[in-house]
């Protein structure tokens, strides 16, 4: 009889630790990641000059990035980089008096959409497979079903954003090459809600991030 | 995943066998990372559980089996990792879950009878390793079977002539697979009946 005891009690608390197995990412803003990387033998303390191409070209050709979207993509990575005390150069064909000689870095920027989508299959314990999988899938309580019931399809799509900021040597592109290596890229890549809300803010923030991790050098 | 059920289905089959003439104990497992264990999640755990059953083959000495499951965590937010002339920064959810299966051998210093009965082992067996990190959308797992040696020291209190309060510490060290080896101490709170 004891024995029976014993062996109730180690179910019950099994099934107690697995209801409170530990957390994860619950909000999308929580899925960001920022990567930076750069040319080690690239000089960009000498001469702190930048042009931005005024553009966030879309890697998928079939999207374009809404304009408003492209907008404070530039002011942000404009105003990121003249806080790090680089002086902008503005080429354009009116413009007799600079050249790419008086420029040491050229700044592109694109971005892609990504979606993901596919099913997971988790036993149907209950509600713990919360947050950005969607919420309680169980059968109503918190031990909605129980070991043997089987498992239940969780079906997800999401899309993932990714920017890239690259910056070229502009002597590369005055010399002819036509595939000039970056001397820093930022590469920013998050999942994206589906309502929009608060995105540009996601996003400056995680261009300020780029810019932060990379202010040793750059 | 099926293998390990099929082993611990084997394993509980066999400890109803051995409980007979032995001791059955199940305990409230937590545990502490050490070495480089302790580098990767250095957050003391609070989840875990184990059973033992062990079979006295003279008055002082038991043969049996155990198998226990702790589940080590640590998030670590808005982190950046820079290696050379990379850095990648975000959120970080780390994740350990082991699971010791050991064949075990323990001496008892004191009678059936004694008012604490203290006793050391040891566990020699497996252990099943899921690691993951996951961040973004992405995770990068380890998961895999570890050769596996745990010394361990315990007392049982004695409630009544069959049931005992149990407290015991171990040393569990998963040896090196796949580039890793794993280490935590457990201490583990529960109950043992003869």
């Amino acid at each position: 009889m004891l024995k029976r005891i014993g062996l109730g009690t180690m179910f019950v608390f099994t099934l107690f630790m697995y209801s409170c197995y530990p957390g994860g990412a619950e909000f999308i803003d929580e899925t960001d990641l920022v990567y930076t990387t750069y040319d080690v033998d690239f000089d960009f303390a000498s001469e702190r000059t930048f042009h931005l191409v005024d553009e966030v070209v879309s890697i998928d050709t079939s999207e374009t990035i809404p304009g408003a979207t492209q907008a404070y993509i530039i002011d942000e990575v404009r105003k990121q980089f003249i806080k790090l005390g680089y002086t902008e150069i503005v080429l354009d064909s009116t413009d007799d008096n600079h050249s790419l000689d008086d420029v040491n870095i050229v700044v592109l920027m694109s971005a892609i959409v990504t979606s993901i989508s596919g099913v997971s299959y988790y036993p149907s314990y209950g509600g713990w497979y919360g947050g950005w999988y969607g919420g309680w899938y169980g059968g109503g309580g918190y031990y909605g079903g129980y070991p043997g019931y089987g498992y239940m399809p969780v079906y997800y799509n999401y899309d993932v954003g990714s920017l890239y900021i690259d910056a070229i040597d502009s002597q590369e592109i005055a010399d002819g090459d036509d595939f000039p290596p970056f001397v820093w890229t930022g590469a920013l890549n998050g999942v994206l809600s589906s309502s929009g809300a608060g995105q540009e803010a996601r996003v400056r923030g995680l261009i300020e991030q780029a810019f932060t991790q990379s202010s040793d050098y750059l | 995943m099926k293998k390990l059920i099929f082993s611990t289905a084997l394993f509980l089959s066999s400890l109803g066998m051995m409980a007979q003439e032995g001791l059955f104990a199940i305990t409230y497992n937590m545990g502490l990372p050490v070495g480089s264990t302790a580098d990767y999640i250095s957050n003391y755990s609070w989840r875990g559980f184990g059973i033992d059953g062990r079979s006295f083959v003279t008055d002082n000495i038991t043969l049996g089996g155990s198998f226990s499951w702790n589940v080590f965590y640590q998030e670590e937010l808005n982190t950046t990792y820079t290696e050379g002339n990379q850095s990648l920064t975000g959120n970080f959810y780390k994740y350990i879950n082991a699971y010791p299966i050991n064949f075990t051998a323990h001496y008892y210093f004191n009678d059936y009878d004694a008012p604490a009965r203290f006793h050391v082992g040891l566990g020699i067996g497996a252990t099943k390793i899921n690691q993951s990190t996951e961040f973004s959308v992405l995770a990068l797992s380890h998961d895999y079977w570890h050769f596996n040696m745990t010394p361990d020291v315990g007392v049982l209190f004695p409630i009544n002539y069959r049931s005992n309060f149990f407290l015991s510490a171990r040393y569990n060290y998963a040896f090196e697979a796949k580039d890793k080896d794993f280490g935590y101490l457990s201490f583990n709170v529960g109950f043992a009946w003869y």
